[in-house]
């Protein structure tokens, strides 16, 4: 019986014997997928009379464990809901833990968790996470497939004020806690001089996961181009046909990180099973003697301002700087890439065009159409060239909001060789 | 005259992960510390939370005695409970709050966790009663049988449940 089906027992049945034993013996990461299953939501809208996934998440019914008392009555879909929270919670107790004895976290935060791979996100909080644990987790927002980490301004909308306070708090900690499957990200905002997983983070990871979960390879290496905190490196190494990791980062602190990140998730220099190794230095292909079946890479993927200012007198078409990262890369993949491999790179409708035409004849690209995400553009320099704007606007490269809001497209492409 | 009682439970557990004493002696590091500390209830897996039952415990009261019993030591021990979490269904739940638990908890689930307020201290055998065992299907005669001879310590240890009802003397 597979995790729908042990789902849609319980709920027609109230039986949760199947659920409970898949879940102790698949350490299922993903469970608050299952919601988007539509003969199960509609059960659980019956079950809980509300029909948003973020009241199913958030409502205390679910996670305030310490309340429910002997006396309470929960509907089959309110048990359902409380045992994927559980599954959730005490795995990210269980990683608070781990990380805490490599970092030093706050006692109080928050957590953005991905328990749905890129499609959902929830905001927990903690409370008073000591060596032994944390205290206390709560669940204070849902993101449907989020256009941003936080989206703080659709957080603190529609709120009661004691939520927002929490909200509040949880924004500003010092302590950047990201969770996707299995995998904790930390980046301390202070100390460390990285940018932690943003969204294009979280979709390249997915995207590379599902591929790297279905290959039919073993013994699969990946190499990571400017890891940033190491999401993506050390998810990958996670996945138990990926025998080899390679990650190349230019900025010294987001070394620091990612060896951090990647001791944070058990990974040691030790192990027998997988090879992994960070390299601090400019991303350079003549300095590898090994070829890679997977090469992934979130560029810089708007042009810089002083190429803006060359756009102004030669036409937007020349513009491919800030998207040197791009040529490098394609002009690296006769070398480094495995015969079959494949290149995984996050593009903007702001850019594509241009990557795309940056591509070696020999290697076509693929969008990833369907993990496209449009999501808030904010980028100081185009306010400050309404013509660029304009002529963004004008190829539909980005949008205007009702309130001035300006959207981009985060497109995932795939290249390969031609002859694959 | 028969002296006063007042209901609560009984609860078995053993020092299975911490040295001999090391239960309770968390447990009470961690009142003296918060004021309270939750224990989590170590159920078998035949046994059935018995929610009405535990219901009626903190009808009117605030709190209702808790005796747990070290089924290796062959000891017992009085506090105090003054909330019960109970997991929704048959998946249990972690505890409520981690601060306050003993760590050796925090990778576990139980079907029911009590919030002990006072400090555990030892008790004699005589102090309580049996009076029910809600949690596994209990035949008349089994009841019968306690009623007119109350268990001594081997017998309650030989027994099958995890949590009884019981009655306590008032004053202890």
């Amino acid at each position: 019986m597979n995790f729908r089906d042990a789902c849609l027992e319980a709920l027609n049945t109230g039986t949760f014997k199947s659920l409970e034993v898949y879940l102790k013996s698949h350490q299922y990461h993903d469970s608050f997928e299952v919601l988007f299953d539509p003969e199960i939501a509609l059960e659980v809208a019956r079950g809980t009379e509300t029909t948003e996934i973020q009241n199913w998440i958030t409502r205390r019914q679910t996670w305030d464990t310490g309340n429910f008392g002997p006396a309470d009555k929960f509907t089959n879909a309110e048990r359902l809901l409380s045992v994927l929270w559980q599954n959730l919670s005490q795995s990210l107790n269980r990683k608070m833990e781990e990380l805490r004895r490599h970092a030093n976290v706050s006692s109080n935060g928050a957590v953005i968790c991905f328990p749905g791979g890129a499609k959902l996100s929830v905001l927990v909080s903690f409370n008073d996470a000591t060596t032994a644990g944390v205290a206390r987790l709560r669940p204070l927002s849902v993101g449907v497939s989020p256009e941003g980490m936080l989206e703080i301004e659709r957080l603190l909308q529609d709120t009661t004020r004691e939520r927002k306070n929490e909200l509040k708090k949880a924004i500003i900690s010092v302590d950047k806690i990201t969770l996707f499957r299995s995998t904790i990200i930390h980046v301390n905002r202070q100390l460390e001089d990285v940018f932690g997983p943003t969204i294009d983070t979280i979709l390249l990871t997915s995207i590379l996961a599902e591929e790297l979960h279905s290959a039919p390879q073993k013994n699969i290496s990946v190499l990571e181009i400017g890891p940033g905190s190491g999401l993506i490196a050390v998810h990958a190494a996670s996945i138990e046909k990926v025998s080899r990791v390679c990650a190349v980062e230019i900025n010294f602190p987001s070394v620091a990180c990612t060896i951090k990140n990647f001791a944070v998730n058990g990974f040691r220099p030790s192990s027998r099973f997988k090879s992994i190794s960070i390299r601090a230095e400019k991303f350079s292909p003549s300095l590898y003697d090994e070829k890679f079946d997977y090469i992934v890479c979130n560029p810089p993927y708007i042009p810089e301002l002083e190429d803006v200012e060359k756009l102004k007198s030669s036409g937007y078409g020349a513009a491919i700087s800030g998207l040197e990262l791009y040529s490098e890369i394609f002009s690296s993949l006769d070398q480094l890439l495995a015969p079959l491999g494949r290149a995984l790179l996050m593009t903007s409708s702001v850019s594509l065009l241009d990557v795309e035409k940056l591509k070696p004849d020999q290697y076509r690209i693929t969008r990833a159409e369907s993990s496209s995400r449009r999501v808030p553009l904010d980028l100081d320099l185009l306010w400050d060239r309404p013509d660029w704007r304009q002529s963004l606007i004008d190829k539909k490269a980005i949008e205007l909001g009702e309130d001035g809001q300006m959207f981009h497209t985060l497109v995932p492409i795939w290249v390969e060789r031609k002859a694959n | 005259m028969t002296s006063a009682k007042t209901p609560g439970i009984l609860l078995r557990f053993r020092d299975l992960v911490t040295e001999p004493g090391g239960n309770i002696e968390e447990h009470r590091r961690i009142i003296d510390e918060l004021g309270f500390a939750w224990w989590g209830w170590w159920a078998r897996s035949h046994e059935k939370v018995p929610k009405d039952d535990l219901a009626k415990l903190l009808v009117g009261r605030q709190h209702f005695p808790i005796i747990l019993f070290d089924s290796g030591m062959m000891e017992f021990y009085y506090s105090k409970c003054s909330k019960i979490a109970v997991a929704p269904g048959d998946a249990g739940i972690a505890s409520p709050d981690f601060r306050s638990t003993p760590h050796y908890y925090v990778r576990g689930s139980y079907p029911a966790w009590f919030k002990l307020h006072e400090d555990i201290k030892t008790i004699d055998r005589s102090a309580f009663t049996v009076t029910g065992r809600p949690t596994i299907s209990e035949t008349s005669a089994d009841a019968a049988q306690s009623e007119t001879h109350p268990l001594d310590i081997e017998s309650l240890r030989d027994e099958r449940p995890t949590l009884w009802l019981i009655d306590i003397e008032d004053g202890i």
